[in-house]
């Protein structure tokens, strides 16, 4: 399969690029960049390695994303491999270049970055993580619901230390986007689970688990469901031509 | 043929020719961006032939005066809040606070020379950048710091430097050795030379 790997920056990078040539911050964010960028190169290239297509990674000042071509009943397994990739492929650098460099601030940098990524919110690799271990256990809707509202909790938690403790602008900035972030996924929702449904109306999956459920909403993911005594794919079929004809 | 299929394919048609459009679009948006630069200097130009005073200001601020990072960032700092994600550990931090001591002083070039103990170690004076490590005629082994008031201070004939190149130092850590006896001292803000007592009060 041919992979074309796009590598994008965004528009606020450039802005903090301005920011860091007039506060001559160049050698501490040239081994901060270093750092996002193998982060973001770890998940592109275990999803190479698992066969994902890669669409794009795109740079923002403080981190960065990695966009796959995924189907939403991919496996849960593998979406886990190419989270952690990302955080091990940031430690192993940050060892590399610990040979070479001996300033302390390369390691303040690298834990802020690490454990900023690993926090329960739901756009960071934390959220998502949690988000995945969770829909082992709930429904694909539940899981979904109690990340939001952990990612809600911490976030909120976060903006008030902010405010009271530690006062610093660049920082109030990133949560409030990551604030809006979570405010889309919510709105995006709905469509991602029509397009789970669609999915599994349109390719053969092969789970080995099977269910019996009674609401089309409380899907499992990795799981094969009954629904009114019936196959979940004629469920499905009768579900989306009621759709068109009304 | 069906007649949304025809249409769908007449909707296909019109996208090739829109990334044609957006390659023209690309390249248009280029040159434009040229000429507005080219207008904007013929512009500063005329004006400078025109007005003594805008001359004036142009050379000073922009040929001469050079931007002050350390002073920047300071700024930043105080009101802001640090730029990058920072972390302090403060036990693997080297432990070196001490003030500057000398025997006496006297001028030298632009800056002065102070009489020191062999070898003595230089502490910072006043916390900064590094913007310059190397050899200047007359001074010897040197390194710039650029400090958060503006001030930039030449430490000159010195032995092991512990710096590199801008790196952030603080007021009171270890700069490096002395060779031989004395300490050459530069104050310089924007190419004027601050007198010793004025910096240094005690």
């Amino acid at each position: 399969m041919k992979t074309i790997l796009k590598i994008k920056l965004d528009n606020s990078f450039y802005f903090f690029l301005l920011l860091i040539l007039l506060t001559g911050l160049f050698k501490e964010f040239t081994f901060i960049f270093v750092l996002l960028f193998f982060h973001e190169l770890g998940h592109a290239m275990m999803g190479i390695i698992l066969k994902w297509q890669v669409i794009s990674i795109t740079f923002y000042p403080y981190g960065g994303k990695t966009l796959f071509n995924k189907r939403e009943n991919s496996k849960i397994n593998e979406e886990i491999l190419i989270l952690l990739a990302g955080p091990i492929s940031q430690i192993i650098t940050y060892h590399i270049l610990n040979i070479f460099f001996s300033y302390n601030y390369i390691y303040s940098y690298h834990l802020t970055i690490l454990i900023f990524n690993l926090l329960p919110i739901l756009t960071l690799d934390g959220g998502k993580l949690v988000n995945l271990l969770l829909n082992k256990i709930f429904n694909y809707l539940t899981s979904f619901y109690i990340s939001i509202i952990l990612s809600f909790l911490t976030l909120i938690s976060l903006i008030i230390f902010c405010l009271f403790n530690y006062q610093n602008l660049n920082l109030f900035l990133l949560l409030i986007f990551l604030f809006f972030k979570i405010i889309k996924s919510i709105k995006d929702i709905k469509y991602a689970y029509q397009r789970f449904l669609l999915e599994r109306y349109l390719y053969d999956f092969k789970f080995k688990k099977g269910k019996i459920t009674k609401n089309i909403y409380a899907f499992y993911k990795e799981c094969y469901h009954y629904i009114d005594f019936q196959d979940e794919k004629k469920y499905l079929n009768n579900y989306f031509c009621q759709n068109k004809n009304s | 043929m069906d007649p949304a299929v025809s249409k769908f394919l007449d909707k296909d048609k019109n996208k090739n020719k829109k990334e044609k459009n957006k390659k023209k679009n690309f390249l248009m948006s280029f040159f434009n961006k040229i000429l507005v630069c080219i207008i904007l200097v013929i512009i500063c130009l005329i004006m400078m032939k025109t007005n003594s005073n805008f001359k004036e200001f142009v050379s000073e601020k922009i040929f001469k005066d050079n931007i002050s990072f350390a002073y920047l960032n300071n700024l930043y700092n105080k009101y802001f809040g640090s730029i990058l994600p920072s972390y302090k550990n403060s036990d693997t931090e080297v432990v070196f606070n001490e003030k500057l001591e000398y025997f006496e002083y006297n001028k030298y070039l632009d800056g002065y020379k102070l009489s020191v103990t062999t070898s003595y170690l230089v502490p910072i004076i006043e916390s900064g950048i590094v913007v310059y490590i190397g050899n200047i005629d007359n001074y010897g082994e040197s390194v710039i710091i650029e400090g958060i008031d503006g001030v930039d201070i030449w430490y000159s004939n010195l032995e092991n430097i512990s710096v590199k190149l801008y790196d952030y130092v603080n007021s009171g850590d270890y700069l490096g050795e002395v060779k031989g006896e004395d300490l050459y001292l530069v104050f310089e803000k924007n190419q004027e030379y601050l007198k010793f007592e004025d910096y240094i009060k005690d």
